[in-house]
C-alpha cells in the first residue's frame, strides 16, 4: 500500500501546490513590464500574451538577465507584414524546390523563400529553414545603409572604438523586381563596404562577390595607406571581421553558405521574446553623450545590453548547426522566426563545448523606395562572454534605403571600389 | 657652412608646429560626416633615436641620440560640390625640431649646398609641400570618371621594392623606405586621369597624362644624398650636390616633359590582371658624369648624357625617362587558402651607372659611379603569397589568424654582361648581378580586439647579403589615440670602409650593396597619433 500511495500523494500535493501558487501569484503582465534581475523570480510564472515569462526566455537570456544586466521590456506582438511579391514568389516554390547537396544549390528556386512549408517531421527541416534564411530574406534587391557603426565594448571600461561605415548589398539572384536573375546566374550578390571614420580607417573598403554555389566569396580590399586594391583570402569566411567579436560567419548571426556546414538539427519550435519591431534609430551619430549616441544601450557595465528596446513574443525554430572541423565554434544554436526568415538569437560554443558568445539582432519592417516591404536590422550585439567584450552593430536607420531606382550590377564592380577610394 | 642664428632655428621649428596646429584646430569641431563636406585628419608626433654609433661621424657618439622629433598635422577635405563633382584636398604641415644630432650632421656639412640649413630638409612647408593633393573628380556619362589636379597614382601590386609603382618618385629624406604608408612618401604630381569602366569585359581602362607642370623637385625618387639623418653609410654630413647637383632639365629627362600611361585592369575568370604602359622618370637617381672635367676637355673619358656637359664639377643627378611595360595578376587559390600575386615590369633601356677600369678622375677620388651611363633592358618581377595562419590563435593567443605575406622580388638585367661593371647605385662599389633578388616577409598579429597589434617585417638581399628586421607594435590607447613603437634593425655583408677608399682608390675599394648603405643605422622609432 505504502509503496503505491506515496508517489500518488506526492503528485497530488505537488499539483495542489502548483495550482495554489498559480492562483496566488500568476498574472498576465502588462506591456511595458521590464524583466530584470530584480523581478525575474517574482514574475517568472506570470504570463505575457498567455505564455509564462519562464517559457519566453531562453536559458542564456535568463542567465544574462540574472548575471549580466540584461533587461527585457515587454511589448505586444504584432504581425510582420509580408510583401505580396515575396509571398507570391515563395508560394510558387512549394513542392518544386530541392536541396542539391552536390552543387550546393536549391534546384528549382527562383525567388522568395525556397521552402515555404516546413514540415517538422522532415529530416531536412532545419536545413530548409537555413536555406530559407540564406536565399529568401525580406531584404529587397538593393539594401543600402549609408551609415552604421560597430561599437567595440569592453565589459568593464565601456566603448573603446566606434568605427563608422557604409554598406550596400545588391542581389544578383532571387530579385523580386524585374528579372529574377542578373548576369550568368553564378552570382548570388555583390557587396560594398566602406569605412568613413576614424581617420586611420577612412577609405578602407571591401568589395565582395558572393556565389550561388559552394564557392567561397571573392573579396578585394582597397588599402588607403598604399592606395591599392588587394585581393583577400576567400577562405576567411570563418575568421573575425576586423577587430570585432564577430566572425564573417556571424554577420546577422548566420552568414555562411548552408552547405559549408556539415549538418543541422531541428531542436523544436518554441516562443521567445525578441525584437521584431525595433525602435529606430538605435544610433544617433550626432549624439554627444553615451545616452544620446546609443539610446538602446544602458550606460552601465557591461554597456552592451540593448535594454531600451521592445521585446515581443515570437515563435521560433530552434536549430543546432554543426560547424566544420576547422571552425572556431563547435556548434551554433539559432532561433529563427517561423513566419519569415529572420534570426533573433545565436549561441556559439567553443571547441571544448563551453558557451562562448551570444548574438542578438533587432529588426523592424519598413517600406522600400519602390513600396516593397522589407525587414531591416536596426542593430545587433555579438557578446563574447569569455573575453568580457562585445561588438554592437547599430544602424542610422533614417538614412537606410532599399530598392533605390536606377542602380544595376554595373554600379557594383571592382572599379567602383577603386573609384571610391580616396 | 653658413651659420644660422640660434634664434632662427627654434623659431623655424616653432613656425612649423604652429602651422601644424593651425591646420588642425579649425577642423576639430567640424569633424563633419553629414552633408557635402567631410573633414578628417590627424596630429602626429614622431621621435626616433640612433641605436648604434655611426662609423662615418668620427669623434661623435651617435648612439642614443634623438635623430627625429617631427610633428605633423594632416587635414583631408572632401567637398561634394554637386551630385557629380567632388573637390578633394589633402594637406600636410610639418614641424621638426633641430636635435643635437642633426646639429652635428649640419656641422659636418649636411645640406650645405647653397648654404642650406639642415632643417630645410625636414621642415618643408612651401605651399606645394603643404598641398599634398588637390583635385577635382567628376563623371562624364555613365562610365567615365575624370580626376584633374595634383594626385597620386599607384600601379602594380607591391609596396616593397616596386616594379610598376613608378608613376611617381618617393621622398626618402625624412623617413626612408621603412614607412609602411607609402602614400605619405609619394611625390604627388599634377595630372589628368581618366577612368573608363568596361563592365562588358569585366574591367576598365585608366589613362593619365602629366603635362609637366610640377616643381622640379617633384620628379624622381629623392634619396638622402645631402648628409642628413637618412644619408647612407659612409656619407653622413656629405652633400653630394656640391659636386653633382640635380639637373631637372636634361634631354634624357626634363621636368617639363609630358609623361603618362595607360592601364587595362580586369578579371579573367577568378584572376585579377592588368596590362600597362608607362612613360615615366626612372626613379633611381642617375649620375650623369662630366665629359670635360673642370671645363678641360680630354681629362675625362666620360660621355655626358642629354647635354653638352654637366653643371656640376663631377656630374649632375638626372632622372632619365624610360618606357615600362607592365603586367600584374592576383588570385585566390582554394587549395592553399592563399592569395598569390605576381607583377612583371619590362623596362626598356633602364639607365645604370657603372664602374670603369680605370675609373674617371671623380671615381678615383670620390666614389664609383661617375664614369657614365649604360642602358639595359630590365625585367623586374615579383611573386607574393598572402595567407592567414590560423594556428597563431591557439599558439600565440591571437584574436584572429596571423596575416602572413612573403614576397620574392628580382631585378633581372636581360642583356647582362659582367664586363659592363654595372653598379647598383652610384657611391658604392656593389656591382649589379644578372639577378638581384630580395625576399621579404610580413607577420601581422592582433590582440585585445585590435587594441594591440604587433608586426614583424623582415627582408634579406639574396644576391648581395644583408637584410633588415622591423618589429613593431601599435597600440590603440583610446578611440582617437594610436601609439606605435618600432625597432629598425639592419645588417649587411659588406659596407664601405672610408679608410680603405682614399684616392685614387675611391672607386675600387668596396662591394657594398643595399644593406651596406644602412650600416649601423639601427633606429628606435615611436609615434603618437591623435585622429580627428
Amino acid at each position: 500500500m505504502k509503496t503505491i500511495n506515496k508517489p500518488v500523494l506526492r503528485l497530488v500535493a505537488a499539483t495542489l501546490a502548483l495550482a495554489a501558487a498559480g492562483l496566488a501569484h500568476a498574472a498576465e503582465l502588462p506591456a511595458g513590464t521590464v524583466i530584470s534581475a530584480e523581478n525575474i523570480d517574482k514574475i517568472k510564472s506570470d504570463t505575457f500574451e498567455g505564455h509564462t515569462v519562464a517559457s519566453l526566455l531562453t536559458e542564456k537570456m535568463e542567465w544574462r538577465i540574472r548575471n549580466n544586466g540584461m533587461k527585457v521590456p515587454l511589448a505586444k506582438s504584432k504581425e510582420i507584414p509580408l510583401d505580396p511579391k515575396w509571398v507570391k514568389a515563395s508560394a510558387a516554390n512549394a513542392g518544386k524546390t530541392k536541396i542539391n547537396g552536390e552543387t550546393c544549390q536549391v534546384d528549382g528556386w527562383q525567388a522568395g523563400q525556397p521552402f515555404p512549408d516546413i514540415d517538422m517531421k522532415d529530416p531536412q527541416a532545419a536545413e530548409k529553414v537555413i536555406w530559407n534564411w540564406h536565399l529568401g530574406q525580406l531584404s529587397g534587391d538593393l539594401a543600402h545603409a549609408p551609415f552604421f557603426t560597430q561599437v567595440l565594448i569592453d565589459g568593464e571600461k565601456g566603448v573603446h572604438a566606434e568605427p563608422v561605415a557604409e554598406f550596400i548589398r545588391y542581389s544578383m539572384k532571387g530579385r523580386l523586381s524585374g528579372d529574377a536573375v542578373e548576369g550568368d546566374g553564378g552570382e548570388r550578390g555583390r557587396q560594398l563596404l566602406y569605412f568613413k571614420a576614424p581617420s586611420d580607417m577612412k577609405g578602407l573598403g571591401t568589395f565582395t562577390v558572393m556565389y550561388d554555389n559552394a564557392k567561397v566569396p571573392d573579396v578585394w580590399a582597397y588599402i588607403p595607406a598604399v592606395r591599392r586594391v588587394r585581393r583577400l583570402s576567400g577562405g576567411a569566411w570563418m575568421d573575425p571581421v576586423g577587430s570585432s567579436d564577430q566572425l564573417q560567419d556571424d554577420l546577422e548571426i548566420f552568414n555562411a553558405r548552408p552547405c559549408w556546414y556539415p549538418g543541422y538539427k531541428m531542436l523544436g519550435k518554441r516562443m521567445v521574446l525578441a525584437v521584431a519591431h525595433s525602435k529606430t534609430p538605435l544610433w544617433n551619430r550626432n549624439g554627444k553623450t553615451f545616452g544620446e549616441k546609443y539610446p538602446v544601450l544602458e550606460d552601465k557595465a557591461p554597456f552592451w545590453n540593448m535594454n531600451n528596446n521592445a521585446y515581443e513574443p515570437r515563435e521560433v525554430y530552434v536549430i543546432e548547426a554543426t560547424t566544420p572541423a576547422e571552425h572556431p565554434y563547435s556548434k551554433k544554436v539559432l532561433y529563427v522566426d517561423t513566419k519569415y526568415p529572420r534570426i533573433y538569437y545565436g549561441e556559439a560554443y567553443n571547441r571544448k563545448g563551453e558557451f562562448w558568445k551570444m548574438m542578438e539582432f533587432h529588426s523592424y519592417p519598413a517600406k522600400a523606395e519602390d513600396g516593397f516591404t522589407d525587414v531591416r536590422s536596426a542593430g545587433g550585439a555579438i557578446i563574447d562572454f569569455q573575453r568580457n567584450h562585445a561588438t554592437v552593430f547599430l544602424v542610422d536607420s533614417g538614412s537606410w534605403k532599399t530598392n533605390v531606382a536606377g542602380m544595376s550590377a554595373k554600379d557594383f564592380t571592382l572599379q567602383t571600389l577603386q573609384a571610391a577610394g580616396r | 657652412m653658413k651659420k644660422r642664428s640660434s634664434k632662427t632655428r627654434p623659431a623655424r621649428a616653432l613656425l612649423g608646429t604652429a602651422i601644424a596646429i593651425a591646420f588642425a584646430l579649425p577642423a576639430l569641431p567640424v569633424h563633419a560626416e553629414d552633408g557635402n563636406l567631410k573633414i578628417d585628419g590627424y596630429l602626429r608626433q614622431e621621435l626616433s633615436w640612433n641605436m648604434q654609433n655611426w662609423e662615418d661621424t668620427p669623434g661623435y657618439d651617435d648612439r642614443g641620440k634623438l635623430s627625429m622629433a617631427r610633428s605633423t598635422a594632416r587635414l583631408n577635405i572632401d567637398w561634394k560640390a554637386t551630385e557629380n563633382v567632388s573637390v578633394v584636398a589633402k594637406l600636410r604641415a610639418v614641424g621638426e625640431v633641430q636635435t643635437p644630432f642633426l646639429r652635428h650632421l649640419e656641422k659636418m656639412g649636411a645640406n650645405n649646398y647653397h648654404d642650406g640649413d639642415i632643417m630645410d630638409l625636414y621642415n618643408r612647408n612651401d605651399i606645394s609641400d603643404v598641398v599634398r593633393e588637390l583635385y577635382v573628380d567628376f563623371g562624364l556619362g555613365e562610365r567615365t570618371r575624370v580626376r584633374l589636379g595634383k594626385q597620386q597614382i599607384a600601379w602594380g601590386e607591391t609596396d616593397f621594392f616596386a616594379a610598376n609603382d613608378m608613376v611617381h618618385g618617393f621622398d626618402w629624406t625624412w623617413r626612408s623606405f621603412l614607412e609602411p604608408a607609402n602614400e605619405e612618401l609619394r611625390k604627388a604630381n599634377i595630372m589628368a586621369k581618366v577612368n573608363i569602366d568596361v563592365p562588358e569585359l569585366d574591367g576598365g581602362v585608366e589613362m593619365f597624362i602629366r603635362p609637366g607642370w610640377d616643381r622640379k623637385s617633384d620628379i624622381g625618387t629623392e634619396l638622402e644624398i645631402y648628409g642628413g639623418r637618412w644619408s647612407s653609410h659612409p656619407w653622413a654630413g656629405v652633400d653630394f650636390r656640391n659636386i653633382d647637383p640635380y639637373d631637372y632639365e636634361n634631354d634624357e629627362g626634363d621636368v617639363r616633359d609630358v609623361t603618362g600611361g595607360i592601364r587595362w585592369s580586369g578579371m579573367a575568370g577568378d584572376i585579377n590582371y592588368s596590362l600597362s604602359y608607362l612613360k615615366t622618370y626612372w626613379p633611381n637617381p642617375i649620375m650623369n658624369g662630366t665629359s670635360k672635367f673642370n671645363g678641360i676637355p680630354g681629362f675625362s673619358s666620360v660621355k655626358t648624357e642629354g647635354r653638352a656637359d654637366t653643371n656640376g664639377l663631377f656630374g649632375d643627378i638626372i632622372y632619365p625617362i624610360v618606357d615600362i611595360f607592365g603586367f600584374t595578376a592576383s588570385g585566390y587559390a582554394d587549395w592553399a587558402d592563399a592569395v598569390f600575386s605576381t607583377e612583371v615590369a619590362y623596362i626598356k633601356d633602364a639607365p645604370y651607372n657603372f664602374s670603369a677600369v680605370p675609373g674617371s678622375l671623380a671615381s678615383q677620388n670620390v666614389a664609383p659611379g661617375f664614369d657614365g651611363v649604360k642602358h639595359k633592358n630590365v625585367l623586374a618581377w615579383m611573386l607574393r603569397m598572402d595567407k592567414n595562419l590560423a594556428f597563431t590563435q591557439s599558439l600565440l593567443g591571437t584574436e584572429k589568424p596571423m596575416f602572413f605575406s612573403v614576397q620574392l622580388f628580382d631585378k633581372w638585367i636581360l642583356d647582362y654582361d659582367g664586363g659592363d661593371r654595372l653598379l647598383n647605385s652610384v657611391g658604392w662599389g656593389g656591382r649589379a648581378k644578372e639577378h638581384n633578388m630580395l625576399l621579404t616577409g610580413i607577420f601581422s598579429l592582433s590582440y585585445d580586439n585590435g587594441r594591440v597589434r604587433p608586426e614583424l617585417v623582415v627582408g634579406t638581399d639574396l644576391t648581395n647579403g644583408g637584410g633588415f628586421a622591423v618589429p613593431s607594435v601599435t597600440v590603440e590607447l583610446a578611440k582617437n589615440w594610436r601609439w606605435k613603437v618600432e625597432y629598425d634593425k639592419f645588417w649587411n655583408n659588406e659596407s664601405r670602409d672610408a679608410g680603405e677608399c682614399a684616392p685614387p682608390n675611391a672607386g675600387m675599394c668596396d662591394k657594398s650593396a643595399l644593406f651596406g648603405y644602412f650600416h649601423k643605422r639601427d633606429q628606435l622609432y615611436t609615434s603618437l597619433t591623435y585622429l580627428f
